[in-house]
């Protein structure tokens, strides 16, 4: 009789654990909000043009994020907005340095061109 | 004891076993390694041992280590693969922007150092031309310099040229006033003073005073002129021995030749000649014709060349 009523407990701890798992269904919006706001800084800092396709992936596990969200998987939504959140990051970032990186060369062209001209001219004199 | 039926007891146990068996697989043994996860550590070591991710991407760095071990951790505490995988590819994206952030901040060095650089240029080029304006300056000071004292000097060169030029005017002025005074005669052979007997005693060649004075101007006159030449000639008339009469007139022409080199008309350009009773210019037969042809002739040539002989 104890050991039944032993098992008996497992079975109903095992069960409200699972139904616990299943029936929890975590808020995702703050995820899928900060994902929403990197996404858009990403293409603000110009990654449709430098970082293609880390933006779609961004773009699309939002999406994902927000069908998970609808269905009622708070876990997977979360999941999902989250690594859109660094895709998103990391395009933006991309963006960035490769603005910098145009930067610098050019003014360092802009130097050589200048270089140039002056040479130019003190050997015309 | 009390039997009971046997069957649903030991199915009860089974259930019991099957759910501990599970309960111990998930904590006690080390779970598989994850590719994923493995990745995620590659990428973040090779950014840890790059020094300039290291300084210019600390903050990022470290998120990307938080995230690493919380998949590290998830893994560990026996975690869904896929929550673990999730965790991985958090953590590797964050390895990733900071490698970016490494890359932007590294670009934005470059741009500044290019900033600096133009500034550099700039200023360098300023300072040569302000070099090369104050060499110019210089340069054309001291040409300037010299232009002044060229001109200066040409100046010079023009007042010493018109200086001589009125010097020789001058002289030619005093000389044609002095052979007009003299009665100078211009000939073919250029201009010749006659210098009479009356200035020589009879049978002396020297010069008597008034004579005297008459050739001292001419010398005066000619020896700052290297640009004539003197023939002295001595003439007598046809009284007397034609060897003694030579020898008259050379000495006199000799003595008048001596007074100009005594003015200081130097002597090569100076030339005596006796020329005794010849080239008469009047008649012998009268005491009047007589005392002109008793005469010396100085001839004065222009040209550079001997005096033409007679």
């Amino acid at each position: 009789m104890d050991t039944m009523k032993n098992a008996r407990a497992v079975i109903a701890i095992s069960a409200i654990a699972l139904l616990g798992a299943c029936a929890s269904n975590p808020s995702s919006d703050a995820d899928i909000a900060a994902s929403s706001a990197a996404l858009n800084g990403a293409v603000t800092a110009g990654a449709a043009d430098t970082a293609p396709t880390e933006l779609r992936a961004a773009r699309d596990k939002l999406d994902d994020a927000r069908r998970e969200r609808d269905a009622g998987h708070g876990e997977r939504a979360i999941a999902l907005a989250r690594e859109a959140s660094v895709d998103a990051r990391l395009a933006e970032s991309k963006a960035l340095a490769a603005r910098s990186q145009q930067s610098a060369q050019d003014l360092n062209a802009a130097n050589r061109a200048l270089a140039d001209e002056i040479n130019r001219k003190s050997n015309s004199n | 004891m009390n039997r009971k039926p046997n069957i649903p007891q030991r199915t009860l146990s089974l259930i019991t076993i099957a759910v501990m068996a599970l309960a111990l697989g998930a904590c006690g043994s080390v779970p598989a390694e994850n590719p994923a996860l493995q990745d995620a550590h590659a990428a973040y070591n090779a950014a840890d041992s790059n020094p300039r991710v290291r300084d210019l991407a600390a903050g990022e760095m470290m998120q990307a280590k938080t995230a690493l071990d919380r998949a590290d951790h998830a893994r560990q505490d026996g975690a869904s693969l896929a929550e673990v995988e999730h965790l991985a590819y958090v953590a590797k994206q964050r390895v990733g922007i900071a490698n970016e952030v490494a890359g932007r901040k590294l670009a934005d060095e470059r741009a500044a150092q290019a900033n600096a650089d133009r500034d550099r240029i700039r200023l360098e080029a300023r300072t040569r031309e302000a070099d090369q304006a104050k060499a110019d300056a210089n340069a054309a000071q001291a040409q300037a310099v010299v232009a002044q004292s060229q001109a200066e000097a040409a100046q010079r060169q023009a007042q010493d040229a018109q200086a001589a030029a009125a010097d020789v005017q001058a002289r030619n002025t005093q000389l044609t006033i002095l052979l007009q005074e003299l009665h100078a005669k211009q000939t073919e052979r250029g201009m010749v003073v006659t210098i009479n007997d009356v200035l020589f005693d009879t049978n002396r060649a020297e010069l008597k005073p008034g004579g005297m004075r008459s050739v001292e101007k001419l010398g005066a006159l000619l020896k700052d002129d290297p640009s004539r030449r003197v023939q002295v000639e001595g003439f007598t008339d046809s009284t007397g021995s034609q060897a003694t009469n030579d020898a008259l007139s050379a000495r006199r022409a000799e003595s008048v030749r001596s007074a100009l080199i005594g003015q200081g008309v130097p002597a090569d350009r100076v030339s005596a000649k006796g020329m005794g009773e010849s080239y008469p210019v009047a008649s012998n037969d009268t005491a009047a014709g007589r005392q002109m042809n008793r005469r010396v002739e100085i001839v004065l040539q222009d040209a550079n060349g001997p005096v033409a002989q007679r």
